[in-house]
């Protein structure tokens, strides 16, 4: 390897030359691509036998992803320029002039009946460079990361922070501060301190797909099951508290939030019993302010069955 | 473990035991003498072409080595040598180990510079016991093998656990397949060379044309896939241009791991300095010393640059 580094400070420079000694009696090693110089190196496909990179596409759907290999970004732009004639050929030189390959094939389709059916999910459009070199760098360049998801959750707060290659250093994210819930072994950490958008969030890339088995406010009993497995959500109990904050706000001050059950249903008996001439009528909006203010009740009330309160923590990681 | 130090006009060369290199510099690199000097020391190699002219077993030889060739004047040689900087490097090409070049080597090492010899891999067996000495007692400190694909694979396996090997192979006449294959037999470290169009390998390339073309385009293909095989996988400047591995880096660090060269070639046998082994601008040795005629090419770079 040999890397050249300018010094902040002064114009003093380093030529490094690592592992490897002139051995050639024709021409000097000009480029060495050792352990630690691997990273610097752009990605590639490999043509088969016959010079032929074919892409079959793929479904880029709404669940969260991320890959920074060139052959799943190539599939990725072979899905986006599929009504794009102008496009595709932009790709399919980019393809070429960085693999040698003689010929790009493209399988994918926008038939679902087909085995190759590829789409991106509508979320997700936009995000592939159609110019020649930005295309080159989101294929090629390992820095470059095609990130997926959706707007109906949050990802881990960590999701978006990737390792950066660049002048010959690896730059990784540097975590300071750590969200842990009590009682739950995963975590999740941020490089500045989280403002309260940010523990939310945080909060709900850790438990929005959780169960909590509790029989009583007692946190020492309480039991949370994140195996989201077929069989387990067939065979477990129904009876599980949920996180949703929309029901019951996260307490920042207090570091405290909340599991909850429904209590809709509750509610609506309860408004039964005390409104009887209810029963016999479509609700009206006004029934259902009254029958949302006792849910909230229910929920709220002191040691609720409803409810079950989880303490979160935010803490400062030193030396990492 | 750091192995030379020494000062190369505004730069700071430290050399260490695992072929690492430092060099630093204020500004721009300009060094009064190059950092390594390929050297040729006999164009005689049993496996050249025969006295009649018929091609050896190495048909595409760049170097046009002979069954019957000769090795050079080592006092001449270490004449034209005396006052390099000691940490210089010496890349030999070795077509037979013999006890002048033994000696030689030895003397090298003895005046602080750094030889690193190349033997091609069929005349391992024939050498190994003054090979063997040359690397136990440390008096080369790097070691090529040039790699031949059609023979029987016998390399030592104290040569392979020898941190320093680096096998040589050729895009062209190599197959890739044969070289990814290298490194499930234990070798670490690879030198790519480009194709050389050159001495024998202009007749070789002429009567094959379709093969090497076509063994050239599947290393590029698939030239990548080695990075993740080898510990090293280096390239010589041609094999650079013909599998265009500039696409493999972004330009900020193309220019940062491309160094370029700074080394030229001595012919040894023939008595002239050339900037490669594959250049025909020959200088005769005895018409201007080696510091002249480094500055001059260093010169004439820039000039083209």
């Amino acid at each position: 390897m040999h890397v050249k580094q300018s010094q902040k400070g002064n114009n003093m420079s380093k030529l490094i030359r690592k592992g490897v000694f002139e051995t050639n009696s024709s021409s000097a090693h000009s480029v060495s691509i050792a352990d630690d110089t691997k990273e610097f190196v752009l990605d590639s496909i490999y043509p088969d036998q016959n010079g032929v990179i074919t892409l079959d596409g793929g479904e880029f759907g709404w669940d969260w992803f991320k890959h920074n290999d060139a052959l799943t970004k190539a599939n990725y732009a072979a899905v986006a320029s599929m009504n794009n004639d102008a496009f595709r050929c932009v790709l399919v030189d980019v393809i070429k002039e960085m693999t040698g390959a003689d010929s790009v094939e493209f399988l994918c389709s926008d038939d679902y009946k087909s085995s190759n059916h590829s789409y991106i999910d509508h979320d997700s459009y936009g995000v592939c460079p159609e110019n020649r070199e930005g295309l080159k760098q989101f294929i090629f360049n390992k820095n470059s990361w095609l990130f997926g998801g959706n707007d109906n959750g949050s990802p881990d707060p960590t999701f978006y922070h990737v390792p950066e290659f660049k002048g010959g250093k690896m730059i990784k994210p540097e975590y300071r501060y750590e969200l842990s819930v009590e009682g739950y072994g995963k975590k999740t950490k941020f490089i500045n301190n989280p403002i309260e958008d940010e523990i939310s969030s945080g909060l709900s890339s850790l438990l929005d797909y959780v169960k909590l088995y509790a029989l009583s406010h007692d946190p020492a009993c309480y039991y949370f099951d994140d195996d989201n497995s077929i069989s387990n959500q067939m065979n477990r109990s129904n009876n599980y508290f949920e996180f949703q904050t929309w029901k019951t706000p996260i307490d920042y001050e207090n570091g405290i939030c909340y599991f909850v059950k429904d209590a809709h249903w509750s509610a609506i008996r309860e408004y039964e019993v005390a409104n009887p001439e209810s029963k016999n009528r479509d609700n009206t909006s006004e029934d259902w302010k009254a029958i949302r203010e006792i849910e909230e009740g229910l929920l709220k009330q002191e040691n609720s069955p409803y409810t079950r309160p989880v303490k979160f923590f935010v803490k400062e990681l030193g030396g990492e | 473990m750091l192995i030379a130090n020494y000062k190369n006009g505004n730069a700071d060369v430290s050399l260490y035991s695992d072929g690492s290199r430092i060099i630093e510099y204020d500004d721009i690199l300009k060094l009064d003498m190059c950092l390594n000097i390929d050297i040729r020391v006999s164009t005689k190699c049993a496996f050249g072409a025969k006295a009649d002219g018929t091609p050896g077993f190495c048909g595409f030889c760049h170097e046009s080595a002979l069954q019957n060739g000769k090795e050079c004047d080592y006092e001449e040689l270490k004449n034209k040598l005396l006052d390099l900087p000691k940490g210089i490097e010496l890349a030999i090409g070795a077509n037979e180990l013999t006890y002048g070049l033994f000696m030689f080597i030895k003397w090298c090492d003895a005046n602080g510079y750094i030889p690193n010899l190349t033997i091609n891999q069929g005349h391992i067996r024939r050498d190994i016991d003054r090979l063997s000495i040359l690397i136990n007692v440390g008096y080369i400190k790097g070691l090529g093998i040039s790699y031949r694909s059609g023979l029987k694979w016998d390399v030592p396996s104290e040569l392979l656990a020898y941190e320093n090997t680096v096998f040589h192979v050729i895009a062209g006449i190599d197959t890739f397949a044969e070289v990814e294959e290298l490194a499930a037999k234990g070798v670490k470290k690879i030198l790519i060379l480009g194709y050389k169009t050159f001495g024998y390998g202009v007749n070789y390339f002429n009567f094959n044309t379709d093969d090497v073309s076509k063994n050239i385009k599947q290393w590029i293909w698939w030239v990548h896939k080695l990075f993740n095989k080898f510990d090293v996988v280096s390239f010589d400047n041609l094999a650079l241009e013909q599998l265009k591995i500039n696409r493999f880096f972004t330009n900020e660090n193309w220019s940062i791991f491309n160094n370029g060269e700074h080394s030229f070639y001595i012919n040894a046998v023939d008595g002239y300095f050339a900037p490669s082994s594959r250049s025909n601008e020959k200088t005769d040795w005895n018409k201007k010393n080696i510091f002249e005629y480094f500055k001059n090419l260093e010169k004439n770079a820039e000039t083209r640059n």
